[in-house]
Formats: structure tokens, sequence, C-alpha cells
């Protein structure tokens, strides 16, 4: 039996920056009879300065919101849609399962009796199910045929790979797999766990400008027409910076890259027929409306 | 009942913390001892000597020496009992008062009084001690050699020098292994094949070798001088016999698409091939699974042009038994697949990202680019080329955690190799360190260098391709610096692994492998080139990573340690075994399952019981395959099973005198 009752943990994008994210993703659920349930009393993972700042502090941030979840929604996988979030709080989960006097010093913490027994999920995990798969598929009425996508999984969703495990560090292909139901065509690139420089973006801006910039040029050469992600902050990152990575290459005489970035997601919803309003590829920076329709239109089916 | 203890100084190894003098009289005070004494050095001469006369004017029956660990000189007393009185060498117990007491404590009061408790523990056990008696059993004086790479080759014919006939067993259609696939031999640059396969031809002309290839081994059983080993010959599909070695079926054959196994990959062959030129056996065999007269049925080129009528499509495998004294393990390694490992090194999908193997064929006047430097996509000139040393290496996260030792000094040939004929050309080496200890190998580093091979501390974290190129992302450790390359061709020095079917074979022969999965050695440094199994010794890789000088020199030594087994022509068993109480034994086979020698069975056994005739399933012990280890007389749940000269009497001896 595929998994199909999850617990959400929003984080501070998925009702924010992410909202599309969140959006898309919902779409998508409802469609494929997912039950989402948003934990109560949920806090910040921790990300960015928490776990910098102490590591008790790192784990017990994200361990009481996994302990609500525990307390409201038993074993249920908590679902985390921001990669940050995702591997805060599979850290924490992961220290827990370590040893039983891990597991009590971080319960000591948080002054409640979490069992860390429930697992933490990314945005990608419910869609690598066999049985989610075909469902999936039955649902598509216009695919995105031929759309050549570029599958971007950043460098936190996939590392360090004794926390997530949910796919290859180096390759990982499971974006692939799910985004080919939607007609589209994932290409081969080289840059998808490289970082976007999110994380930079406020303190070291020199440094992190050409990141975004190299990450699109090569999904460019590699010939994709757009690029999908499962994160948040990649999304903000990719999409927000492409004018500025345009700029830059307009000042070497280069033509802008003309890349809509979108949430996996969206993508899935747009070949579920899903009206662009209410799939989110309305709120990009970069246009994201019109790849989709035209790819769309391309795969009609009756 | 009549004990003698005597207590070593070994100078001031145990006096300097242990009191011996002290240790000797108390040792007099315990039960059946009659005499004490010490010695400055009880394994010197004169030692020995007095130890000796001791017995003798004292009419000892027992011995208790309390001096270093028994894996140092239990063998040197038991010897110097056997020859020096009448007393049987199975009545002596070692008290570990080095090792494990002297060595190990500071307080003088302390040592002495666990010296004291050692002493009476061993005094206790020699108490059960019962006479044991060796057994000479005889030696097959033929030796089997499992793999023909240059390992077994030399061990093959330093054996048959010696006079006595090897099989040597090949899984592939050749001898060589992989040392005949490279070009050029580090530090001297010897033409490699050049002085590998003259040592393939006097293989297969020495009249006390047989070589067999296509050829694995089955099945083992026995011992020590009577091994019986089944062999499996695959069908070669031409008859040996009648085959000249002309060549013309290759010509001829219609099927000529097949990756080159002896290129990786880099060239094509036929269905109907030799592997390389000079190959041993030097006769074709039809690969079947590409063949199309054996997988359809149409074809039957090779049949027709055949001068000799040789083609047999009919062919099937041929299963031998032959009987072996030895057995010498020299299976070797294989590169490990990198591209299941690093998908940041494109994990395969970019054809000019080639490993090590690859290039040694590149560099090769006879091989797909008759030695021109050209990389495999486009066949162009590489102008930039990066090495990267310890591709799975050193690398336990994603390879093995070892050092594979041959490819720092491999990657400085090929950095010297690629700049001597590539003139304009530039090379970098990403290294994590630079290991070359070996005789003029650090010269040899050196040298590149001054080729202009340009080495950076660190590893490539990523190739990627752009325009028709690669780029090599990495870090300078030195200068802290991300570096980009961007290059025409990258070399990947890939990790050495057991080669495929080391599992397999370790259980055949009953030998440990290490975690990583090469054959275990019997002593790292005393016993280097034999395994815990008697009988069966290691040559090469088989063992670990190491180079051909290295690999050369094991195989020499494993022949000397085989051709001393068959000069003297017999073996002493050793009596210290494991022996069944047929009454006690209800045929579990808890014991079955732990021996690590296969030398416990089960066999229906008539027996007396309550003056009853009855048959019943026992355990029973195969003496030429049991090392005395003692785990079944462990596992035993009824206490059917005892080790000779340890047993379970004795241990529990030993625990009641300590806890007096």
């Amino acid at each position: 039996m595929a998994q199909t009752q999850f617990a959400f943990f929003p984080g501070c994008s998925a009702h924010s920056t992410g909202r599309a994210y969140t959006e898309s993703f919902m779409y998508v659920a409802e469609r494929l009879g997912f039950e989402v349930s948003e934990i109560p009393e949920w806090n910040c993972c921790g990300a960015s300065a928490g776990h910098l700042r102490s590591h008790d502090l790192g784990d017990a941030l994200p361990a009481r919101s996994l302990a609500l979840s525990e307390e409201t929604f038993g074993d249920r996988p908590v679902l985390a849609l921001c990669a940050g979030c995702y591997i805060n709080l599979r850290r924490a989960l992961v220290h827990a399962r370590r040893s039983p006097e891990d597991l009590a010093r971080i319960d000591g913490l948080i002054g409640r009796e979490w069992k860390a027994s429930a697992e933490v999920m990314n945005g990608l995990e419910p869609f690598m199910d066999p049985e989610v798969q075909s469902r999936l598929s039955s649902c598509v009425t216009r695919p995105l045929k031929g759309l050549k996508v570029a599958c971007y999984y950043g460098c936190a969703m996939v590392r360090p790979r004794d926390v997530c495990a949910f796919d290859d560090d180096e390759d990982p292909r499971s974006m692939e797999r799910i985004l080919s139901l939607t007609g589209a065509e994932p290409v081969e690139w080289s840059f998808k766990t490289e970082c976007c420089g999110a994380s930079h973006q406020v303190i070291v801006q020199r440094d992190m400008k050409p990141m975004v910039g190299r990450i699109l040029e090569n999904a460019a050469a590699a010939g994709a027409e757009a690029v999908a992600t499962a994160c948040p902050l990649c999304m903000l990152n990719l999409d927000m910076r492409e004018a500025e990575a345009n700029r830059q290459r307009a000042e070497l005489g280069k033509p802008p890259l003309r890349l809509p970035v979108y949430y996996f997601t969206e993508l899935i919803a747009a070949s579920f027929g899903g009206k662009a309003d209410e799939i989110g590829i309305k709120r990009h920076f970069t246009p994201a409306v019109e790849t989709v329709e035209a790819a769309r239109s391309q795969g009609v089916v009756a | 009942m009549r004990i003698g203890v005597f207590v070593c100084h070994c100078g001031s190894n145990i006096a300097g913390t242990v009191d011996v003098e002290r240790v000797a009289r108390e040792a007099l005070k315990l039960p059946g001892v009659v005499f004490s004494d010490t010695n400055k050095y009880t394994c010197s001469a004169p030692g020995q000597e007095s130890v000796c006369s001791a017995i003798k004017e004292n009419a000892l029956d027992r011995v208790v020496i309390a001096s270093c660990s028994p894996r140092m000189h239990e063998a040197t007393f038991r010897k110097m009992i056997a020859e020096k009185t009448d007393l049987n060498p199975y009545m002596l117990e070692i008290a570990n008062i080095r090792e494990q007491c002297s060595w190990v404590h500071k307080d003088r009061e302390q040592g002495t009084r666990k010296a004291c408790d050692l002493v009476a523990m061993a005094v206790a056990k020699v108490s059960c001690d019962r006479e044991l008696f060796t057994t000479n059993l005889p030696v097959e004086r033929r030796a089997l050699v499992i793999g023909g790479g240059i390992a077994g080759i030399q061990a093959a014919l330093d054996i048959a020098d010696a006079g006595f006939p090897v099989t040597l067993v090949e899984r592939e259609s050749s001898i060589g292994g992989k040392m005949v696939m490279l070009d050029k031999t580090f530090p001297t640059m010897d033409c490699s094949a050049c002085i590998c396969t003259p040592k393939m031809s006097e293989a297969a002309e020495n009249p006390n070798i047989e070589i067999k290839s296509l050829t694995e081994v089955e099945s083992v059983s026995g011992y020590i001088g009577s091994f019986d080993v089944t062999l499996r010959e695959k069908a070669k599909y031409v008859d040996y016999d009648v085959c000249t070695g002309c060549g013309l079926c290759e010509t001829k054959c219609p099927t000529k698409k097949i990756p080159s196994e002896f290129n990786q990959g880099l060239s094509t062959r036929t269905a109907i091939y030799k592997p390389f030129p000079q190959a041993v056996p030097s006769k074709p065999t039809i690969d079947a699974e590409h063949c199309k007269k054996l997988q359809s049925g149409k074809c039957g080129v090779c049949e027709k042009v055949c001068p000799t009528g040789a083609i047999r499509y009919d062919d099937v495998d041929r299963v031998t038994t032959q009987r072996y004294g030895a057995i010498v393990v020299a299976s070797g390694y294989e590169l490990i697949d990198w591209t299941g490992l690093y998908g940041e090194y494109g994990a395969g999908r970019y054809p000019d990202v080639i490993t090590g193997l690859q290039f040694e064929r590149i560099v090769n006047a006879s091989g797909p680019t008759e030695g021109h430097i050209l990389r495999p996509s486009d066949r162009t000139e590489p102008k930039t080329t990066v090495i990267v040393k310890c591709v799975g290496s050193r690398d336990p996260n994603k390879g093995v955690s070892y050092c594979s030792r041959a490819c720092c000094m491999y990657a400085a040939k090929h950095a010297h190799q690629y700049l001597d004929k590539v003139p304009d050309g530039t090379c970098y080496v990403f290294y994590m360190d630079v290991r070359c200890a070996g005789k003029g190998y650090d010269e040899f580093y050196m040298r590149t260098l001054q080729d202009g091979a340009i080495y950076v501390r660190g590893r490539v974290s990523k190739i990627y391709p752009e325009g028709d190129g690669l780029v090599c992302m990495g870090e300078d450790t030195l200068s802290g610096e991300i570096v980009r390359v961007k290059a025409d061709m990258v070399v990947l020095e890939t990790a050495m692994v057991p080669s495929r079917g080391s599992d397999v074979l370790a259980s055949k022969l009953n030998v440990q492998r290490g975690p990583e999965g090469f054959f275990t050695e019997a002593h790292p440094k005393l016993r280097p080139v034999e395994t815990n199994t008697a009988g069966v010794y290691l040559a090469g890789v088989a063992q670990g990573p190491k180079d051909i000088p290295d690999t050369v020199a094991q195989a020499g030594a494993v022949a000397s340690k085989v051709i001393g087994l068959f000069a003297r022509g017999q073996i002493e068993s050793n009596p210290m075994l494991s022996k069944v109480d047929v009454s006690r034994c209800s045929g579990c086979r808890a014991c079955v399952d732990v021996c690590p020698y296969g030398a416990l069975g089960l066999v229906q056994a008539n027996l007396r019981e309550n003056s009853r005739k009855v048959t019943r399933t026992v355990c029973q012990v195969n003496e030429g395959l049991c090392q005395g280890c003692g785990a079944c007389s462990v596992a035993c749940r009824s206490g059917a099973l005892d080790l000779l000269g340890f047993s379970d009497e004795g241990i529990m001896q030993e625990v009641e005198m300590l806890c007096q």
C-alpha cells in the first residue's frame, strides 16, 4: 500500500516565498488522494543559524515539531517541502535514532516523550512509490510533450548521504523518473547537485553571483528549455537571479537565457490540466506560463 | 605426578617487573610440583640444556615453562623435549608471563602476584595433559595454481623448474592476466608485454606445466598433501589437438562488432577469437554468447574455412578431478567499477573519461590506436590531459578505504608517457598524497615532475562537458583555491579490488578473506604467503594490492614453500585436534555449522547403548582438515567434542586454581 497520509511541516517558506510550491503540491496531492495535514504549533526548523549556534539547539528545534507531529498523527511521515527543513528535520531524526541515550538527551531538551518513529520525507519521496506513479500517469490529461527539462536537486537535498539517503548523492534520478511520467523529457546535465549559493546571497553576494548563472548555463547547454526544482530556496534563487545572470551575459555580448524555473509539482499539475493561476506558475519572476502552455498545446490528447 | 616449573628471566624483560625467584619458590608449594628453577634465557642453548637435565635428574613427567607467549617458543620447547628427553612433548604447558604480564605491568608486586597465578593455572592444566602422538601423512607432489597472471605464471614456473608437475588454471582464454595488458612497467620503462610474453610461452613449453584455460575450480575437498580438486574446463568449440592457430577463422568470422575485453572496450573483436596475438594457448575459442552458429544455427563460416577441421560446435564443458598436494591462489584483481560510484565524474557517460588500464591500451603500440595518444570520442590528440588518482581508493564513502599502492607510480608513468608522446601537451595530476616507496620510485616521480607534469594536491569534485572538452573542478588544497581545468581527456586511476568470484573461491578453499575481500595470510609478517588452511598459499594481488616486483617476489616465496613441502614428501600431523565422544553426541550439527575448515561431518554410526545395538547420526572429525581451533568444542551442547591438548577439563582446572 502506498503511503497517502502525511503530516505537513510548512517551515517559513510554504506560506510565503514558496507559496507556489505548496499550491501546486496540494493541487497534485488532492488528485492523487493524499491526505496532508499541517502539524499544529510547529516551529522553525533551525536552518541557517540554529545548528551552528549550538548542536543541542540544532536537534531540539526540529525535534519539537516532530514530537508534536507524533503526538497528533502518530507514525505518519512528516513532509518537509523545503530542502533546508528536510535536512534539518532528518538530521535530528538520525541523531535521535543513533542510540537510546541520544533520544533521551533530545527528549530532555524538548521536555517531551518523542519516540522518533515517524519518517521525514522531502517533496519528491511521496511520488517515488510505483503505485503513486501509476496513479500519477493516469491523471495526466495534458502531457508536456517533449518539454526538455533539467532536474535540479541542489546541494542540500541529497547530502550528506548518511542523513538523506533517498537517492544517489552524486547522480540522483528520482525527479527525472517522476517528471518523465508527465511527458516531459529530462535532459542529461552535470550541475544537478551543484550549490546555487542561496545561503550566501546576503553575506557573500560577490562569490555567489556567478553560481546561479553557471547552473542555468549548463542546463541550457544540455538542451534544457526549463529547470525543475524541489526546494523553495533553490527556486527563489534561480528564478529571481536569472535576470541578473542575463545582465552579466549581456555585458559579455551573450544572448539572454530565457529559461523558466518550475517546482516539479507545478509541471505535474500542469500535465493534470491545472489552470495557470491555480498551480503557481503565475507567481514567478522569470515568465513561466508560456513555456508550459506551449508544451501542453503540443501534447493535447483528444 | 612429578611436575617441574621453569621460570625465565628473559634478561630484564620479565625479571625487571616480576620477582622470578619468588615465582619459582611459590610454584614449589603447588600440588604435584617437585622441582622449580629459574633461568636467564630458557630458550638459549644452555637454558634448554639445564631444563633437559633437570627433567632427567628429577624424573619429571610434566613440565611448565613460564616465559614468553606460546606463539613465540612453544614449538621450540616441544621440539627440545621430543629430541632431548624421553618425555612426550605434549606434557608441556607455557605460562605467558611476558606479553601478558611483565610487559603490561609496572608494579613489581602486582606483576609478581599475577605471574604466580599464571604459573599456578599452567600447573593445574598440565596435570590434566595426556600424551599425544603425531602421524605422518603422505604428500601428493603436484601443485595447482589458480590464476594465470604474472603471479601464477611465476609460481608455476618456479615449482615446475624444481621438477614437480603443476596445473595452471586460468578462467580467461589466455594466461597473462593484467600485466600483459600494460604498456610499460615503472620505474625502468621496460615493455611489459616483452617481459611477460616470454614467461607465458616458457610456461606453455615447460613439460611440467599443464595450462588449462577457460577453466574454473568447481570444488575442493581433502587437506594438505591430498586435495581432491574438481575443475570445469569450459567448452572452447575448437579442438586444440587439431587447431594450428593459423587465425584464418578470425579473419572470416562475420560477427565483428564485439567490444574487445583485452583492449578494454576500445576496439572490437570477432566471435571466434584469440584475445591478443601473443595469447597462450595460442589458439582461438568461440564466444558462444555472440556466435551466430551457436545462437541461431545459421553461419558455420569458421568450420568451412578451417583448413584442419578443428571447429567443434557440439563441444561441451569437461569436468575432471585430480589430486594435488598444494594449492596456490593467484587470482589477482580487477579495477573497481567507478561508473556506479562517481556520478559526478559522469558515471561513464563521457567517452573521454577513461581508466588507467584503458590508457595503457591507448599508449600501447599494438593497442587500438597503435600507440598514438588519441582520445576515444573523436580520435584527436588531447592537448590537455588530467590524471585523477585515488578514484575509489582511500575513499570509504564511495569505494574502498585502503591504498591500492601501485597507482601513484603508474599515474607518474602515465604522465611521463603522455608528455613524451605529446610534447606540446599539458598534463595535470590531481593527488591526495604521492606515495613512491620502492627502489628507484621516488626518482621516477621526480623525473615526471621535471618532464613538466603539474601536480595539484586535491581531489576532483566534478567532471562536466563543456564545448568539445571536459572541465575538471577541484580544490588545490595547498593554495586553498578552487581550480577548473579544461581538459581534452581525463584518466582515472581506479582502485584495485579482489577479482570477481573471490568470495566463492574462498569458501571452496576454506580460506579467510579480510574485510576488503582480499585473501588473508596466516601472519602479516612471519607467514605472509601461507593461509590458515594448511597447504593453501597466496601470491600476488589476491592477498592485497601490490605492484609487479612485489608480486613476482611473493610468487617465488610461495614456490619455495611448495617445493619445501614436496621435498619433505610427507607431513607430520598436528595431534591437537577435536575428538568426539559419540556416546554423548546427539548429531545436532551445531559443530558442523561453526567449523571454519569444513572438518566436521555427520555420519550414521552403529553404537551399543544400554547393551542394545542402535544406529544414530553422530558427528565425525576429519583429522586431515581439523586445525584444532576449538570452535566446535565451544559450540557443542552436550560436551561431546573436546580439543586434545586443550581439554575442557584442563581449562576448568585452570579456572578453579585461579579461584582458590
